[in-house]
């Protein structure tokens, strides 16, 4: 008992008592184990990385500063958590907040759902629920010891966290508008749903060496689904099979986004639907015994298919499949899907007249699109990078109540759809959005900005993606009204770091943080990414051309902008554009942009947008030298990334062997700068290059990133060796080499970054 | 349509929360300014102006109704609140709160004001911050110990008049349901008549010895 002024009360009900009926015994059993788990690591019985690995399975992840270390502006601290000798990973402090992943298998919520998210979002979290672009939701500042409490209550709505991140098959995405979309071929949400619930767990997708994430589409041209950036994706095919019209999936494997973007391989024009889980079962088998384990940085799906060849990756998946044991789970959700579900949810009562006012009028135009079923609508929700309040959720899953039927599904750029609104619904809708401040018509614009959560909550970011959408929304808003309905479709996607979590590589306009020592300060800075291509399922990826200080950004968006609609022919797309303008003539339009004012003259470049403090690099917390201005090595750096875009300007013309030279002799020109610094009088040839960067550099682990450690170092070696066996220079590996050598030279730059800040003042 | 709080017939109306907001407004709402707020909460961080362990400063402007600019600390958070379209001054308990629930609210009061009294002090000098302390926002996200119900309202209620006599002596308040019907329990307590009460001269009423 605990006592209440002098009122006597019983101790509060255990939210595991109180759902525990709810929850289902196995899901009941896994949470308490993993409760179990976080006592067993408290009292010291399981290793750091063994725990680490158990609670990412469950979506409990760190978060930026994890380490227990800050820079607060002036200097780096330690933050002085109650707990300070407890870890929960590998140099990772109990104490300190992290973030917790929900999976929500193709962004699908339903009203009840959305009202325990918004619970949970508010008690363990900062009230904000963030949508990913994975259509996952994550909370961020979740204390390690309410996760338990956290699942019970997401697990009795039907919400789980289980794989959400880990080594496993992560969240199934699919279009938003899968069953409701005017141009599909069929409504792919129940094989989404199926290979969902299949791989969940499944004993064969436990032993990979990265993730895997699958992706379903209902139509090839449109963006929703992103199928080719997927590690595994189908997207919807109706085929006549002796006189029957049959339902399967264009098949694609290995693609992925990250350091180095894979476009996926057509595995198979036409796989059957009863083959897609066995399908999915034997590329989990081969992928588990053949895929890489031990080099993290090459373990993804992709970099299997691109070793093996897509035929030999085929033959051995095909193979596999062969001696499968029938499993009755492959067909037994086809019965469903059969007895077909493409009517509406509800019947249309009424009229659909209705006076819009001129704010009405703008979210009908850019919220507002025809379902396939007659008299219905879709409306998007916007939500500022992806961020949506507890009380908003609520509020929104009153209105998925009353006019949705109680569907709502997340998007892959971070909003909500509204699906199956009756059209003469419409405007009590926008009334209802407009008193939850959602109904801002800027759904899928050029300011409905994709960024991913970098220098806010990751501890990889390295410069502030969030930080730069919010400058760019306000900036663009500004000069809104005029822009031109072409500049209005466009889309700019920001990632923080190398790692394209804000998929920059498909945006019309791309950013990726990168930091560059200027004026013996580091400066963050953007990698400007053009020529990406969203549509056809992310069809093609595109190439940093120049990098550009934070703070000019803006400008550049706004020169890159103008560029188009001064320059542009006739009805000419921003891609066509692009090609038949060239990168270099952008290069050059932005070239003045590049420069970076000294620190007394604007100290505003040395910080991270909406961060006051002084960028470092990581948190680091290594006092600044300002000793040097330029030095020899930012110079050879430099030209080593010159090379880079000259690689890039070839490979645009169709040179792919030449540009696969270029870019080896790009990353030659960075190991010789460094090298040099340790080996004065060291020459030009390869050998001897390679081998003093070995000697000086790699061997020494001083090369080696803090977080990916040799992987950058080791591209060095491959390409070098390439050289050595003969290298068939197809457009894809020189595109690929092309970009294993613009992040060798990053590495470049932060080993110099890292070295310099020791450097006596 | 599920809602996770506690069933009213089986509660046991009150237990200490782990969790409970406090809000105060702005005197004047266009006297918020998202950089100048970021920059003061960095360099709270550096100057330890609050007890607690103090983590990061997190931008969430762009949100509206949202958390505005938040301070997280390991202990509690604090934020330029728009909730309800009204911007104010909010902290959270988040966790290690101790005592009972009186003890429990007076804590969380007497951290707001503090922290209000250090906006008012560190914004003195230029375009000063204001708040006004005529009213507050309540709000319990911790469902278990403080369900949302009428008799958790009205628990509380007497355990906030108890606290208010400490800090504002006899001015009566009213207290009122607010929010989202599946929302935590969300008080708003106005006092009625105008005190001439300041932040600064209400702390010391907030404290423990004072009451
Ligand atoms: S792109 Fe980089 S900074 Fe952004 S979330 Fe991914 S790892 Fe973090």
């Amino acid at each position: 008992m605990t006592t209440n002024g002098n009122a006597e009360v019983p101790e509060p009900h255990q939210w595991k008592d109180r759902l525990g009926s709810l929850l289902g015994g196995k899901l009941s059993r896994e949470i308490d184990a993993f409760e179990g788990q976080i006592e067993q690591k408290r009292e010291g019985k399981l290793s750091d990385e063994v725990f680490a690995e158990m609670r990412l399975r469950r979506g409990v992840y760190g978060q930026r500063y994890d380490n227990g270390q800050r820079h607060d502006g002036l200097s780096s601290r330690e933050l002085d958590f109650p707990n300070a000798e407890l870890t929960k990973g590998p140099g990772t402090l109990w104490d300190a907040p992290g973030m917790v992943r929900i999976k929500n298998p193709f962004g699908a919520m339903t009203a009840d759902q959305m009202d325990v998210l918004a619970d949970v979002g508010e008690e363990y979290a900062d009230s904000i629920l963030h949508v990913t672009t994975r259509q996952d939701i994550q909370l961020h500042f979740v204390h390690l010891e309410e996760t338990p409490d956290l699942m019970r209550r997401l697990g009795a709505a039907g919400i789980t966290t289980h794989e959400a991140c880990g080594n496993v098959v992560r969240n199934v995405t699919a279009c938003h508008l899968s069953g409701v979309c005017t141009t599909q071929t069929f409504d792919v949400t129940p094989y989404a749903t199926a290979v969902s619930d299949f791989l969940l767990g499944h004993p064969d997708a436990q032993e990979f060496g990265r993730k895997v994430k699958p992706a379903f589409s209902g139509c090839a041209d449109r963006p929703c689904g992103l199928v080719k950036m997927h590690d595994i994706g189908g997207i919807a095919r109706v085929r006549e099979v002796d006189g029957v019209q049959r339902r399967g999936f264009e098949f694609y494997v290995g693609g992925g986004l990250g350091a180095v973007p894979h476009q996926a391989a057509l595995f198979d024009e036409f796989v059957p639907e009863e083959e897609l889980l066995p399908l999915c079962q034997s590329i989990s088998r081969v992928f588990a015994k053949l895929g890489e384990k031990d080099v993290r940085s090459r373990a993804r799906l992709k970099f299997l298919v691109a070793k093996l060849g897509i035929e030999e990756f085929r033959r051995l998946v095909l193979e596999d499949r062969e001696g499968l044991a029938h499993d009755p789970r492959w067909t037994a959700f086809l019965d469903d899907v059969h007895k077909g579900n493409d009517g509406p949810l509800w019947q249309i009562e009424g009229g659909n007249s209705f006076e819009a006012s001129p704010e009405m009028e703008a979210w009908l135009g850019a919220n507002v699109s025809s379902q396939r079923q007659t008299g219905y609508k879709v409306v998007m929700v916007y939500l500022p990078l992806g961020d949506i309040t507890s009380d908003q959720t609520r509020g929104l899953a009153d209105v998925a109540r009353r006019f949705t039927g109680d569907t709502v599904r997340m998007t892959v750029e971070q909003n909500m759809a509204l699906r199956w609104v009756r059209e003469s619904d419409l405007p009590e809708v926008y009334q209802a959005l407009v008193e939850l401040d959602l109904a801002d018509a800027r759904a899928e614009s050029i300011t409905d900005i994709t960024a991913c959560p970098g220098t806010d909550t990751c501890k990889l970011g390295i410069s502030s993606s969030r930080g730069l959408a919010r400058t760019l929304m306000d900036h663009l808003d500004e000069s809104n009204q005029e822009l031109d309905e072409v500049i209005r479709g466009l889309r700019i996607k920001i990632s923080g770091c190398f790692n394209s979590c804000g998929q920059h590589h498909m945006a019309d306009i791309g950013f990726w943080g990168v930091s560059r020592k200027r004026n013996g300060y580091n400066v963050p800075h953007f990698q400007i990414v053009l020529g990406g291509q969203w549509s056809e399922n992310a069809g093609s990826y595109g190439l940093a051309i120049v990098a550009v200080p934070g703070r000019n950004i803006p400008a550049a968006t706004d020169r890159i902008i103008q560029h188009y609609v001064d320059q542009r022919e006739g009805d000419e797309g921003f891609q066509d554009f692009i090609a038949r303008v060239g990168k270099p003539a952008f290069r050059t339009l932005l070239q003045d942009l590049v420069e970076v004012p000294t620190y007394e003259e604007d100290r505003s470049f040395y910080s991270n947008w909406g961060d006051p403090r002084e960028f470092t690099l990581g948190d680091m917390g290594i006092g600044e030298c300002a000793g040097q201005v330029v030095s020899p090595v930012e110079f050879g750096l430099q030209a080593s990334e010159r090379e880079v875009f000259e690689a890039q300007d070839r490979l645009d013309q169709g040179d792919s062997s030449g540009a696969a030279d270029i870019a080896y002799r790009a990353m030659l020109i960075a190991a010789r700068t460094l090298a040099r610094e340790k080996q004065s009088g060291l020459g030009e040839d390869p050998e001897e290059v390679v081998d003093a960067f070995k000697t000086h550099l790699f061997d020494t682990g001083l090369f080696h990133d803090p977080y990916a450690g040799a992987k950058f170092g080791t591209y060095l070696f491959r390409v070098h060796g390439e050289g050595k066996n003969g290298f068939e220079a197809t457009p894809e590996r020189a595109r690929q080499r092309i970009e294993e050598a613009q992040l060798f030279i990053e590495a470049a730059h932060s080993y110099h970054v890292r070295t310099a800040e020791v450097l006596p003042v | 349509m599920t809602t996770q709080a506690a069933p009213e017939a089986e509660a046991p109306v009150l237990s200490e929360p782990q969790r409970l907001g406090v809000k105060l407004f702005l005197q004047d709402q266009e006297m918020f300014d998202r950089d100048r707020m970021i920059e003061l909460f960095h360099r709270w961080i550096q100057e330890d102006r609050l007890p607690g362990t103090l983590i990061d400063v997190h931008d969430y402007t762009h949100v509206p109704g949202g958390p505005g600019v938040l301070l997280v600390a390991h202990e509690w958070h604090l934020r330029t609140d728009e909730a309800g379209g009204r911007i104010g001054l909010e902290y959270e308990l988040k966790r290690e709160g101790t005592g009972t629930v009186a003890e429990r609210l007076r804590g969380a009061v007497l951290s707001l004001l503090e922290a209000g009294a250090a906006l008012e002090q560190d914004t003195s000098e230029n375009n000063p911050v204001r708040l006004g302390v005529g009213e507050m926002i309540f709000r319990f996200s911790d469902r278990l110990a403080v369900p949302a119900t009428d008799a958790a309202f009205d628990e509380i209620t007497n355990e906030l008049e108890n606290l208010f006599s400490d800090i504002y002596g006899d001015t009566q308040f009213e207290f009122e349901r607010v929010g989202h019907e599946r929302g935590p329990l969300t008080i708003h307590a106005k006092g009625l008549g105008d005190g001439d009460w300041t932040v600064e001269g209400l702390v010391s009423g907030a404290r423990p010895s004072a009451g």
